[in-house]
């Protein structure tokens, strides 16, 4: 069979009193790029993880970079990871627009919130209940469909609080709200929120808003904080107060979807 | 107040027909083309398989040579609906379910006669998988194309074209076009990833450079060139790609 390689727009323009077609050939500067293919087994791992980036477009060139790297890597597309951090890649290729900058945060787990008692207040809607209490603290990443088992929690509430009780006092520096984010779904990322341990004021954390067109996302916020010893943490999240303008679903509450809580 | 209305173009005794499946009417509507209604195939209520036209949600069909009629019920229940040339059902197949021979959107249906004799070709497309079916409804085969959501087989010459939908994870915006030779490889694929199979399966495809949003269907002209219409894809004309 004979490749197909070029495309074509056709602009049909009246002219004069005929009517003409008038063509133009669609231009690979005119073409944008999507990111890579990210592949890895769970973005939440316990031990190390090793995970890969593809692009099967000749010619193409993937760049990435770990947390706090200044340049982008290009010289391989398998990474072993084995702390928390975040990736962040894009491709490109001579003569095409280069793709969006893609980032994925990746959570080393641990035992500190298995072992603790987690209570979430109000409870999760009962259209999305997940598993309560234990799905915030069971491990388990949920997938990118909110309606996935008992892996995510969906509350349509102003705000809900999540209290951590430890098996003892801990040192903790950072802790991971993992949301998802799914506008076409009416599920947005939350506005705030307020973090407390030993029921003192800690960090208020501002979440990046969500943008049109976004498509569906696991969004794990990383809030950071000096190191604290503690034996119990609050966690206020404040849900976005409506929906944005650009959305058909403007004005009215928007859903907030959490999977997991990781303490580091 | 809006339609969705898939058409199929048929050459029967030498006049052309249209079979238009319609997802608001619950019905399949054989026109003239000058849009004369000569028949409907609605839902046939009563039967073990509908109890209201609701579940009745018909995206295409696909005439045999002998004049049987197959009604893929794709937004619906599943089932694909076999009627003969006069409308009496002859056979329900597939549905909903976690068998090889059941659907999740079957969207797309065809008619195969490459290799001499005639086979249906019915597109599942949220399980990414062409399904071969018998005539009679019997499952024959199962191509695996992780991905790919395929819309709607279209056979030109000996390729199979499928307009795919979305593509990767099934994210908006991610379409591209799928081409199966007549051994059902994927051999090409405009605007995705270059297709790679190991040991017998094919990799998961994805979209590589943004030129299509939603691919619905494929139009293949007799030298070759695709028309390619896409759904919510800012009201924008098909795409015309050029053989080269």
């Amino acid at each position: 069979m004979r490749i197909i390689a070029a495309i074509l727009l056709l602009f049909s323009l009246a002219c004069n009193s005929q009517k003409m077609i008038e063509t133009s050939y669609l231009q690979t500067h005119e073409v944008k790029l999507n990111p890579p293919l990210l592949e890895v087994d769970s973005i939440f791992f316990h031990n190390n993880i090793q995970l890969s980036l593809n692009y099967g477009l000749e010619g193409a060139n993937i760049f990435y970079k770990l947390q706090d790297a200044v340049d982008f890597n290009s010289d391989r597309q398998t990474i072993d990871i084995d702390q928390s951090t975040s990736l962040v890649y894009f491709v490109g290729k001579n003569g095409f627009i280069t793709s969006d900058t893609s980032t994925v945060q990746l959570v080393k787990l641990n035992d500190m919130i298995e072992k603790a008692d987690l209570t979430i207040d109000p409870q999760p809607n009962v259209k999305y209940p997940g598993n309560g209490n234990a799905t915030l603290s069971d491990q388990v990443k949920g997938s990118l469909d909110f309606r996935d088992g008992t892996k995510w929690c969906g509350f349509d509430d102003n705000h809900v609080t999540i209290d951590v009780l430890f098996e003892q006092e801990i040192t903790i520096q950072k802790v991971y709200v993992s949301t998802l984010s799914d506008v076409n779904s009416w599920i947005f990322s939350p506005d705030k929120m307020h973090l407390m341990l030993d029921g003192q004021p800690v960090i208020t954390y501002d979440c990046p808003k969500n943008s049109q067109n976004e498509t569906p996302a696991y969004k794990i916020f990383p809030i950071s904080f000096d190191p604290t010893q503690c034996t119990s943490l609050r966690i206020v999240i404040e849900n976005l107060s409506q929906i944005p303008d650009w959305h058909p679903g403007k004005g009215l509450s928007p859903w907030l979807f959490i999977d997991e809580i990781v303490v580091e | 107040m809006s339609f969705r209305k898939y058409g199929v173009l048929t050459l029967e005794g030498g006049e052309d027909f249209l079979y238009i499946a319609d997802n608001n009417r619950h019905e399949v509507i054989k026109t003239t083309i000058d849009g004369k209604v000569v028949a409907l195939f609605s839902c046939p209520i009563g039967e073990e398989f509908y109890t209201d036209k609701e579940h009745f949600v018909p995206t295409e069909t696909a005439i045999a040579n002998n004049g049987d009629v197959y009604i893929a019920d794709g937004y619906g229940s599943q089932y694909i609906l076999h009627h003969n040339a006069q409308g009496k059902i002859l056979n329900i197949f597939g549905g909903r379910g976690n068998e090889d021979k059941h659907f999740d959107n079957a969207h797309g249906i065809c008619v195969d006669t490459r290799s001499g004799s005639e086979s249906l070709l019915i597109t599942d497309r949220m399980r990414n998988q062409l399904k071969r079916f018998s005539m009679e409804g019997d499952l024959l085969s199962v191509i695996d194309l992780p991905g790919a959501y395929i819309c709607r087989p279209v056979i030109h010459d000996k390729q199979v074209y499928l307009a795919t939908i979305w593509s990767g994870n099934g994210n908006p915006n991610t379409g591209f076009v799928s081409i199966l030779d007549e051994h059902d490889t994927l051999i090409s694929a405009p605007g995705a990833c270059k297709p790679i199979y190991k040991n017998g399966q094919l990799s998961k495809m994805y979209q590589t450079t943004k030129v299509f949003h939603h691919p619905h269907d494929v139009c293949v002209d007799d030298d070759h060139n695709l028309y390619v219409a896409q759904w919510n894809a800012g009201r924008s004309y098909p795409i015309k790609m050029i053989r080269v």
